[in-house]
C-alpha cells in the first residue's frame, strides 16, 4: 500500500503525463469536482470545464501530443490531521520542442493544489497554476490565455 | 532501513549519477539483469550490450565526464502487493555546458522502468527509454541512437 504522500505525489505527476499527452478527456477527468484556475487567467469547475479550456487553449502537434514536458519538482506536502485533505505547493519548468521552436522551457511557476480523500482515493479539489517566468508560449497556447498581448 | 520507495528512487537517481559521470561499468552493472531499450531502436540487455551502447554512443569530454546532468523528475511509483516488483514512470532532462556548447537542455524524454527485489535488494529488471524533445545533442551522442529517424 503506497503512502499517502506517494499517492498524491503520483497523482501531480498524472497530471503532468496526461497533459503532455494531450489526453484532455483524461486530465478533465482528474478535476471532476475540482476548481482549475490560472493566475491572471480562466478558471474552470469540473470536468466538463476543464475540458472545454484545454481543447479551446492547448496546441495539439501532428504527432498528437503538446510537444511539451511539464517537468515538476520541489513537492512539498502538507497532510491535515484526519488524513482525509492535504495541500501541496510545486513548481513545474514546462520544456517545449517542435519544428518551429528549438528546445526550450517556455513558462515555469507554482502549482498550488488541495487535494481531499474520498472512499480511500486522493482527488484534486482545487489547483491554482501560477505561470511566473512567461517565455514563448506561441508553439503551446491558442488564444492568449494569459492576456499578454 | 530505508523504505522500498526510497530505495527505488535512490536507484533511479545513482543511474543518473553514474551516467553524468561516464562510470559505464557501473551504470551498465545496474542492468545486469535488466532490459535496456530505446523506444524504436535498440533492445538490449544485460551488462555486455549496455556497456558497448554506452562506449560506443556517449561522448566522454576532456575532464572524463559526459558534462552533463540528468535531471530525473515527475517519478509515478506503483508497487505490487506482493511487494517484489515495482514500477516506474519518470520524465528526464538533460541539461549540458561543454567548451563549444554553451549550458542548456539537450533532451528531455521519458524513463518506463521496472523493478524487483531480490534477496532484499531492489534491481532494475526493464529500462525503456523515450527520446520525446530533442535538442542539440551534438556533445552527448555519436550517431545519436534515440534518434527517431535511425534507419536500424
Amino acid at each position: 500500500m503506497l503512502s499517502d504522500e506517494r499517492q498524491i505525489v503520483n497523482l501531480i505527476h498524472r497530471y503532468a503525463e496526461l497533459q503532455d499527452a494531450a489526453d484532455f478527456e483524461r486530465v478533465a477527468a482528474l478535476f471532476r469536482g475540482a476548481a482549475f484556475r490560472v493566475e491572471g487567467g480562466p478558471s474552470a469547475e469540473g470536468a466538463q470545464a476543464v475540458l472545454a479550456l484545454k481543447r479551446a487553449h492547448d496546441r495539439v502537434h501532428p504527432d498528437g501530443s503538446l510537444r511539451t514536458k511539464h517537468v515538476t519538482t520541489n513537492v512539498r506536502i502538507e497532510l491535515d490531521e484526519a488524513g482525509r485533505s492535504a495541500r501541496a505547493c510545486s513548481s513545474f519548468q514546462v520544456f517545449q520542442a517542435t519544428d518551429r521552436l528549438p528546445l526550450q522551457c517556455i513558462v515555469a511557476g507554482r502549482y498550488e493544489d488541495r487535494f481531499e480523500k474520498i472512499d480511500g482515493e486522493w482527488q484534486f479539489r482545487d489547483r491554482w497554476i501560477r505561470p511566473d517566468l512567461v517565455g514563448d508560449l506561441s508553439e503551446h497556447t491558442r488564444g492568449d490565455p494569459l492576456g499578454l498581448r | 532501513m530505508l523504505s522500498d520507495e526510497s530505495q527505488i528512487l535512490n536507484l533511479l537517481h545513482r543511474y543518473c549519477e553514474l551516467q553524468d559521470a561516464a562510470d559505464f561499468v557501473a551504470v551498465s552493472e545496474l542492468f545486469r539483469h535488466s532490459g535496456y531499450r530505446v523506444q524504436g531502436g535498440a533492445s538490449l540487455f544485460g551488462y555486455d550490450e549496455v556497456y558497448a551502447l554506452k562506449t560506443r554512443h556517449d561522448q566522454v569530454h576532456e575532464d572524463g565526464t559526459l558534462r552533463t546532468k540528468h535531471v530525473t523528475t515527475n517519478t509515478i511509483l506503483e508497487i505490487d502487493p506482493d511487494g517484489r516488483a515495482a514500477a516506474t514512470r519518470s520524465y528526464f532532462t538533460v541539461y549540458q555546458g561543454t567548451r563549444s556548447l554553451p549550458l542548456q537542455c539537450v533532451i528531455a524524454g521519458r524513463y518506463h522502468d521496472r523493478f524487483e527485489k531480490v534477496d532484499g535488494a531492489w534491481r532494475f529488471a526493464d529500462r525503456l527509454i523515450i527520446g520525446d524533445l530533442q535538442g542539440d545533442l551534438s556533445q552527448h551522442l555519436r550517431d545519436n541512437p534515440l534518434d527517431p529517424k535511425r534507419s536500424d
